[in-house]
């Protein structure tokens, strides 16, 4: 098992009365697993994901009850520092990862923490650049980048640590459509490449849809449920409750399940499917209707 | 066409970047030094002004911009440092009139001020030693990145915390301009008229954003040192830290030259100030 999170419970701040951000999490993410985080906002998400890299509990002061246990390691008994060439983590403000004063010494940044050598760390920086399409940029200083690209040297700065995990914060909030879909491509790519297990927390779900593996609906500090998308996708009231908004696609096959005109059973995800199945469906009806004229 | 695909003109077009507060030259001349070099030659100026006779110190002035126009940078662009300077001066010397009575060839006297040929020489002399200083701290701006400010510390072999938080000073300095313009330009859409403000309501109206603008960036870098943390950094101890860009940066026998002949020129000029008369090796 990748990541356990086991009744985990998290406040911040120590008085008595403080509310509780977590309630009791359960979450199992197999290795190599790319599960999408959604849920309304204040619902923890990003607390959630601060306690798998172990800034909660040693950034933050607050109540912490429970375990998280990444790639072996249980967060309450190892540093930051132990559990950071593990787990990468993408926060959701691009501006504030900004640490150095390049785009070279930013993805290097991590690397250098490691102790690797020099030669290692040029071709660390080389490849994470290319995987996120900024090589171009390698000089440039944060002033002269635009938010997404920031948002790619983000990643880039991730990557470049080769973690066994990647949890991203919202990683395409600031990116164009183009920019998303290749961000969210690169990560289902180097996932299969090198069994990266990744999470995400997005509110556009549309956008994750053909890649993800798994998706979780958090709501008020804990999670309500979660599986594959086409089972995840099923619960359309819930889902629109939490004001998840659901792919358009998806909300037309719940449409066309409930109008009995369509006949259809099915919950498309992605265009194509959707595309696909509406063919078939007009291909059997013309075929229905040759066999009627003919009789 | 130009290489760059400019017509005509004639002018060169430089590749410039921004530095503080106006646009330098990408790649200078002294590019070829180590930034602990081109640090260390502004730190020169700016001591030395302080320790030198006047005749020296106009020798220095001058050196200082030539370098800097060695430099390419444009001084058009720098047309504040111009108008500061002559306030500066007019400054200096309207201060000396009031407050020092000790000239005895009077030049002009009303009131409080008493303008004497003392004065002016005494106030001049003080200005040409802020000027070597101001274009001292110019060079180095002119000639070093952010980055090669950082890189010269590093050489120094000073604490990489140290170095980060320089760093961060860097970064929050950029992230506070960036904000306070976007959030002028936010207040400028809806309604904000600041030209047809008077001085004092100008700067109330900065006043009262510069206490939120504060903690919006403290906020700001309690993320970046998260993200620092996140990836491994570790400020007490923990492993031997890589320098990925030390490599690019190391001195070369040019810096080591440059270097060692300031520094013996210094501690010549330091001597010769406070040691007692006798001393002097030349007869300046």
């Amino acid at each position: 098992m990748s990541i356990s999170v086991r009744d985990l419970w998290w406040k911040y701040g120590e008085e008595k009365d403080a509310p509780w951000i977590l309630k009791g999490v359960n979450l199992d993410v197999k290795e190599g697993e790319f599960v999408v985080i959604t849920g309304p906002n204040e619902s923890g998400k990003t607390t959630l994901c601060l306690c798998l890299n172990a800034l909660i509990p040693y950034n933050f002061l607050g109540g912490f009850k429970g375990h998280v246990r990444v790639a072996g390691m249980d967060t309450r008994d190892h540093k930051i520092s132990d559990i950071a060439p593990k787990v990468g983590m993408v926060f959701q403000d691009p501006d504030c990862q900004f640490i150095t004063l390049s785009v070279d010494t930013e993805v290097a940044f991590g690397p250098e923490n490691f102790g690797l050598s020099i030669d290692e760390i040029t071709e660390r920086v080389d490849w994470a650049l290319r995987a996120v399409r900024m090589e171009a940029y390698k000089y440039k200083p944060p002033r002269a980048l635009s938010g997404g690209q920031k948002q790619r040297v983000a990643i880039a700065a991730a990557l470049a640590m080769r973690p066994d995990v990647l949890v991203l914060d919202e990683p395409t909030s600031n990116l164009d459509p183009v920019g998303k879909a290749e961000v969210l491509e690169i990560i289902s790519e180097l996932r299969k490449e090198f069994k990266l297990t990744a999470i995400i927390v997005e509110h556009n779900v549309e956008d994750c849809v053909a890649f993800a593996d798994r998706f979780v609906l958090m709501y008020d500090g804990n999670i309500e449920f979660s599986g594959p998308p086409e089972e995840f996708f099923k619960h359309e009231k819930k889902l629109k409750e939490r004001w998840v908004r659901l792919p358009q696609v998806t909300e037309l096959s719940h449409l066309m399940m409930k109008n009995e005109a369509f006949d259809s059973k099915n919950i498309y995800l992605t265009l194509n499917e959707a595309y696909e199945s509406i063919d078939q469906m007009f291909k059997r009806r013309q075929k229905l209707g040759r066999k009627k004229k003919g009789n | 066409m130009n290489k760059l695909g400019h017509h005509g003109g004639g002018a060169e077009v430089v590749p410039g970047r921004r530095a503080f507060l106006w646009y330098a030259p990408s790649w200078t001349r002294f590019s070829l030094l180590s930034p602990l070099t081109r640090v260390g030659i502004g730190i020169f100026f700016n001591i030395a002004a302080y320790l030198v006779p006047f005749s020296l110190n106009i020798v220095l002035l001058a050196s200082l911009l030539i370098l800097m126009h060695l430099s390419r940078v444009k001084w058009k662009t720098m047309w504040f440092i111009w108008v500061g300077n002559a306030i500066l001066l007019a400054s200096f010397l309207v201060s000396y009139g009031i407050f020092d009575n000790k000239g005895i060839h009077v030049i002009f006297e009303w009131w409080l001020i008493r303008v004497t040929v003392e004065n002016l020489a005494s106030g001049f002399v003080l200005w040409v030693r802020m000027m070597t200083t101001i274009f001292g701290t110019l060079f180095i701006l002119t000639v070093c990145t952010d980055n090669d400010l950082l890189m010269s510390l590093r050489l120094l072999n000073i604490p990489h915390f140290l170095s980060m938080i320089v760093a961060f000073t860097f970064r929050g300095m950029q992230l506070f301009f960036d904000d306070m313009f976007a959030i002028v330009e936010a207040q400028k859409s809806r309604g904000l008229d600041l030209d047809s403000l008077s001085v004092f309501q100008k700067f109330k109206w900065f006043v009262a954003l510069v206490v939120p603008l504060f903690v919006l960036e403290f906020r700001k870098m309690e993320e970046t040192a998260n993200s620092a943390d996140s990836r491994g950094y570790s400020l007490h101890g923990g492993k031997k830290r890589t320098d990925y860009k030390l490599e690019e940066a190391k001195l070369h026998r040019i810096d080591y030259l440059i270097l060692s002949f300031l520094m013996v020129l210094l501690v010549y000029m330091i001597l010769n100030s406070f040691l007692p008369l006798g001393f002097n090796l030349l007869p300046f």
